[in-house]
């Protein structure tokens, strides 16, 4: 497998995590490199880091057209607290917001009953709001 | 940071100006659920509770309480754990504060020593003056 590949290819082979590591894809004319993976999910962030991609690598799971659902059946309420999503050609694309996982930042007790609520699934976004990216698990536990 | 030490750190820094007699008030109106006959005590905590948002869990975490056969709980699991490690973090500063406490009382022992030492050290000077002026007061006299 080359290092950089466009985006449709990748639904006709199966990625190991160590290819997804050292994979670029093209997605709608531009770059995006790896950036972190869940239980069914690649996420690969674009240069800039103002979105990201995922990428199922389990078949059998829609957790991408379910992600989505859950983003178009919330209420204007529930969506300030959801990263922008939307799913094109089968792929979610969302706001990137830089998980808390990573960043670290002490956190609030309103914060920390949100992220905590959320199964720590939650990041900063541009705005510098705590938002949830992983929606299926939002105000889940 | 684990949420448990930010939360820690979060009442350490609220209740920093708050004495031990309200603080051990709080704890066991926070904690214990055994409220509190204390104005200050009470106007520190409701004020806490506000600030952080968590009126609207302890209401719900109250009614779990009081309804515990229910088989639907109005808390999440999450927010329960939350308080848990909430309580944690005040019976963690009480023992900070006792522990200080303890401290105090020790160098406070100490000091008593040190002056006890002093004062018999003192006494001890005072004697051998007192004896040595009987003895000058005694020679004076058998000179006159």
């Amino acid at each position: 497998m080359s290092n950089t590949i466009h985006i449709q290819q990748i639904q006709e082979q199966q990625l190991t995590l160590e290819e997804a590591k050292s994979l670029t894809i093209l997605f709608q004319g531009e770059a995006y490199t790896y950036y972190d993976e869940g239980l069914s999910r690649f996420v690969f962030v674009n240069k800039d880091k103002t979105q990201v991609v995922k990428l199922q690598f389990l078949e059998s799971a829609k957790w991408n057209e379910e992600e989505n659902n859950i983003y178009l059946n919330s209420s204007l309420d529930d969506k300030k607290y959801l990263a922008k999503t939307e799913l094109v050609d089968g792929f979610i694309v969302q706001e990137f917001c830089e998980p808390q996982k990573f960043r670290k930042t002490p956190l609030s007790i309103p914060e920390m009953l949100f992220a905590n609520s959320c199964r720590g699934e939650v990041g900063w976004n541009k705005e510098g709001r705590l938002v949830c990216f992983d929606l299926d698990e939002y105000k889940k536990w | 940071m684990t949420d448990s030490a930010q939360l820690q750190k979060i009442v350490l820094e609220y209740f920093e100006d708050t004495s031990d007699k309200t603080f051990s008030k709080i704890v066991k109106a926070f904690v214990f659920d055994r409220g509190t006959d204390d104005f200050e005590a009470t106007g520190k905590l409701n004020e806490f509770i506000d600030d952080n948002g968590l009126s609207d869990v302890l209401v719900r975490l109250y009614s779990d309480k009081v309804n515990p056969n229910k088989i639907f709980l109005s808390t999440s699991l999450s927010e329960r754990n939350l308080i848990e490690d909430l309580h944690y973090a005040f019976l963690i500063e009480s023992f900070n504060r006792f522990k200080v406490l303890v401290i105090a009382q020790e160098i406070l022992e100490l000091k008593l020593k040190v002056a006890e030492k002093k004062a018999s050290a003192y006494k001890a000077v005072l004697e051998t003056h007192s004896i040595v002026l009987d003895e000058l007061v005694n020679d004076l006299e058998n000179y006159e």
